[in-house]
């Protein structure tokens, strides 16, 4: 019975983790030269509870849809651009809520989202078009049928008088 | 109508687009109406799960500030 206990526990390292991705606008008053170490943050804190990077995208300006208002210091900033970036990891799913209180608290963040994802690229990239390599007015090999055996008029009526009679 | 609703079909089908993503503006911008309101299923021509994917992911997007919640 305790050997049935002990082999029906999962272990809390591995199978538990679930794939997350967070989404976030940081404030644009921050540097270009210092979204590295305010990316670095982010990823910290993910490392922290023990998640997993998969995948991401540094940070880019983006101009927001909606004007955005933050409060920093004592006053509230109203912001219409921020710096776009997203981080996919794999993380324990009872770590989520930890995560999202420290993301809360982090100043440089404007606004985030956390969300279940897959871990395969889910962002489509656009194919550039191929052009054909077929020469216009060539005719493939294979796909000219030749006509079949001739008939000649005589043979034709012989047989539809044939199949009149029958 | 029919036309329209192959079109928006071909849109997710044709480009391969397997699951909706909410960075991915470009492909929900064309289930918006002039208004920024999400297409009716009858409109979008979805089948009903990925109507029900396209709306979560437009919402995430609306949230994030990567589309507009309304448009004159």
């Amino acid at each position: 019975m305790a050997e049935n206990s002990e082999s029906t526990k999962k272990s809390p390292d591995l199978g538990d983790l679930k794939v997350y991705e967070v989404g976030y606008f940081l404030v644009p008053l921050i540097a270009e030269s210092d979204l590295g170490t305010e990316v670095g943050k982010i990823q910290s804190a993910i490392e922290q509870h023990g998640g997993v990077s998969i995948s991401d995208e540094f940070p880019a300006m983006r101009s927001l849809a909606y004007e955005m208002r933050k409060a920093i210091g004592e006053r509230n900033q109203v912001f219409s651009t921020g710096y776009f970036g997203w981080i996919k990891f794999e993380i324990a799913p009872e770590s989520v809520e930890v995560l999202k209180g420290d993301f809360d608290k982090l100043g440089s963040i404007l606004r985030f989202i956390l969300v279940r994802t897959v871990r395969e690229n889910t962002l489509f990239a656009p194919r550039s078009p191929v052009l054909s390599t077929k020469q216009p007015g060539s005719i493939e090999e294979g796909r000219v049928r030749e006509p079949e055996s001739t008939i000649s008029d005589e043979e034709l009526d012989r047989s539809i008088e044939q199949l009149i009679a029958e | 109508m029919k036309n329209i609703q192959t079109e928006k079909e071909n849109v997710l089908i044709n480009t391969s687009v397997r699951r909706i993503d909410y960075k991915d503006t470009t492909t929900l911008k064309k289930f918006l109406t002039p208004h920024a309101r999400i297409m009716s299923r009858k409109k979008s021509g979805l089948s009903a799960k990925k109507q029900r994917e396209l709306s979560a992911a437009i919402k995430r997007a609306r949230f994030l500030g990567l589309l507009p919640f309304v448009s004159r």
